[in-house]
């Protein structure tokens, strides 16, 4: 049996060997998406500090409120300002449309009188809180002042949120250092009258004129905890996600080789030989296993020397190497496994090359390649947990970003070898259903 | 002691009202070629299938060379050979590796395995083509590869389905000239065709089937002579099956 098993094994791999589209499918196209994606997402997996969003300030106002913004703007460290030159250029509408068109990421409008309306209000409930007015009932003067924010269409969730977090930080940080400096004056002016009217203290003493700190030092500071071994990067993201997308891809031509020999009288051929159904089957699993385990090898290979030399971080696959091993050995079975159950389920080629790819490109979004599972509604959070890729791909995130070691990913482990066992079960019953019908 | 012995076979399909096959008695003897001839959907392929162990019937008895193939298919397996009616050959695999594929599936290695895809390649007529893809043959070449691949471990008994099915002249004449020669081993054959001058040349016995029956069973001389104004095994065809085409 061992003779047989050893010749189909040989065998299957000369024909793979020979199959250029296949190889093409199997070893070309993960490489090319692992390159392309991670690039693509290098800035989103880093600090922030990557990616700047380009955005217009148009200044109309010239005050020093509008000024003071302006600065803090400028220290938010993903945001670029763009000053036109000439602030009375660009109106409301301009930079609506400037935005709009692409040309910038966001575009805000400081308004005309921006400064004098600001100041006008605080004056106004400073004046409210000495006069025995706490300022919550004080007559409003005018509508405040508004700031347009104009946001490119384009730009998702996230980007969107933390460009009018960074103007609403940005805006608050103003108001408390104009009101600050209101209150200040207000009580240094109320100190001095004191001073005045009680004649002088003694020896030269008089009371305190206030200057509080507005900005610095700051009083609390917010220290990010980092697990493990960092956060992850785009590579250690990206390397398994499609190693593995690549080795569920062997279904294709897995499948197409199962249906070709079933139509060509092949399977019949062999099942009339002295040779046991399971050194054929094993031969076919362990040729495809190892291709599965080559392309893995070919994908770290990129992660580890290509995509560092195109600029992104080296591929940090964590110390626990034997759990890599198991990881990609038990994720190679399920991949043949699937491979086999569509070549066992699907009538014909046509059949298996449309549902193959259609199964593991959904199997890929579920699994969290495409888009990260936390980001995902929870319906499709649930939905993330019956997809083998999803299985395979927490279990590297485990071992390369967590720092875990084998015991940390049992349960993926036993997931992608019940998957296994699953797939073949199902192809068992479905062959034995068919030679009873015909 | 017959090579192929059939008892009363008989197969009823899940879901099939009348049986596709009934009752079937067959004996082969060593050196014959046996011809199974019949209308499409008249049973050759469900009888060949059972014969060669693909299929289980549902009742009756398949010896060969005295082995129960029902009851025991591994030990039945390496005492034929099978020749199905599609090209099953690995298209991307030369002629060389296809046949030292299926001889190692047969069970022959080392020497004996060289000699006989030399000589399976000699006798389809391939040794020069010998390390050529099978997807670059023509279809004469396919089927002639095919043939030998059923008989690389000269097993006593072949089963050929159709095997000279959309060739030309040359290959066919190639291929039952093949077949005349393996006969003159001692090979036991049962050969099933739509043409009926292959059968009168090549078969010593033929059984004509219809609707999963036996209609008459001996050698083509001998039932063109036991049917008066048959002159021959395609008029005998036509009088035991009838003249309404069978789709």
């Amino acid at each position: 049996m061992l003779f047989k098993f050893a010749f189909t094994f040989l065998k299957e791999l000369r024909l793979l060997g020979r199959d250029r589209s296949g190889l093409l499918l199997l070893f070309a196209m993960p490489a090319v998406l692992v390159v392309v994606i991670t690039l693509v997402q290098d800035n989103v997996f880093k600090d922030q500090g990557g990616t700047r969003l380009e955005g217009v300030v148009v200044d109309r106002d010239g005050g020093e409120v509008a000024r003071d913004l302006i600065r803090r703007l400028e220290q938010v460290p993903f945001l670029a300002l763009v000053r036109t030159g000439d602030d009375t250029l660009l109106d409301d509408a301009g930079v609506r449309r400037a935005v709009h068109a692409g040309g910038y990421r966001f575009g805000i409008v400081l308004p005309d009188g921006l400064s004098e309306s600001v100041r006008g209000r605080v004056e106004e409930e400073i004046r409210g809180m000495f006069s025995g007015n706490d300022g919550a009932d004080a007559p409003v003067t005018d509508a405040p002042a508004r700031i347009t924010l104009h946001l490119d269409p384009t730009m998702t969730g996230g980007y969107r949120t933390a460009v009018a977090g960074a103007l609403d930080q940005a805006v608050a940080a103003t108001q408390i250092m104009l009101r600050m400096r209101a209150l200040e004056q207000g009580l240094n002016r109320r100190i001095a009258r004191l001073n005045e009217a009680m004649g002088g203290m003694p020896e030269g003493q008089s009371l305190p004129v206030l200057a509080p700190a507005l900005e610095d030092p700051p009083l609390v500071r917010v220290a990010e905890a980092i697990p493990g071994r960092g956060v992850p990067t785009a590579v250690q993201q990206n390397v398994p996600a499609w190693a593995l997308f690549g080795m569920f891809f062997i279904a294709v031509p897995l499948a197409g080789g199962l249906i070709r020999e079933r139509r060509q009288g092949i399977a019949a051929r062999l099942m009339t030989m002295p040779v046991p159904r399971l050194a054929l089957l094993a031969g076919k699993l362990c040729a495809y296993a190892c291709v599965c385990l080559v392309q893995f090898v070919l994908i770290v290979l990129v992660g580890k020397w290509l995509l560092p030399r195109l600029g992104t971080a080296v591929l940090d696959m964590g110390d626990a190497h034997g759990a890599v091993a198991l990881v990609v050995l038990c994720s190679a079975l399920a991949a043949t496994g699937f491979g086999v159950m569509l070549g066992t389920l699907a009538r014909t080629q046509e059949q298996a090359t449309t549902l193959g790819p259609i199964a593991v490109v959904i199997a890929a979004a579920l699994g969290g390649l495409m888009v990260p599972v936390f980001a995902m509604p929870a319906g499709m959070q649930a939905l993330s947990r019956i997809s083998p890729l999803a299985w395979g791909h927490d279990a590297f995130m485990e071992l390369f970003v967590r720092g875990g070691d084998v015991s940390a990913v049992t349960g993926q482990v036993t997931s992608l070898l019940l998957f296994f066992a699953a797939t073949l079960l199902v192809s068992m019953i479905a062959t034995h259903r068919r030679w009873r019908r015909i | 002691m017959p090579v192929l012995q059939v008892t009363r076979l008989t197969k009823v399909y899940a879901g099939a009202s009348e049986p596709a096959l009934n009752e079937l008695d067959l004996e082969v003897r060593r050196g014959e070629i046996f011809g199974l001839l019949g209308p499409n959907g008249a049973g050759k392929t469900t009888a060949i299938s059972i014969m060669n162990t693909l299929l289980r019937p549902t009742s009756g008895q398949v010896d060969i060379c005295g082995v129960d193939a029902v009851r025991h298919p591994d030990r039945a397996r390496p005492l034929f050979g099978s020749v199905p009616q599609e090209v099953a050959l690995f298209e991307r695999l030369t002629a060389a590796e296809n046949l030292s594929y299926f001889g190692r599936m047969h069970g022959l290695n080392g020497s004996t395995l060289q000699t006989a895809v030399a000589e399976g390649l000699r006798m389809a007529g391939l040794t020069s083509r010998a390390g050529d893809r099978v997807e670059t043959f023509s279809g004469g070449m396919k089927r002639r590869a095919n043939l030998v691949v059923g008989i690389l471990h000269r097993p006593p008994l072949l089963f050929l389905d159709e095997p000279t099915v959309g060739i030309d002249a040359q290959s066919r004449n190639l291929i039952l000239e093949s077949l005349l020669r393996l006969r003159q081993e001692g090979i036991a054959m049962v050969y099933t065709t739509h043409y009926m001058e292959e059968a009168s040349r090549l078969c010593s016995r033929v059984a004509i089937i219809d609707r999963g029956r036996c209609m008459a069973v001996g050698s083509p001389a001998t039932l063109i002579r036991q049917h008066a104004g048959c002159t021959d095994l395609g008029d005998l065809f036509i009088r035991l099956t009838g003249k309404q085409p069978r789709d």
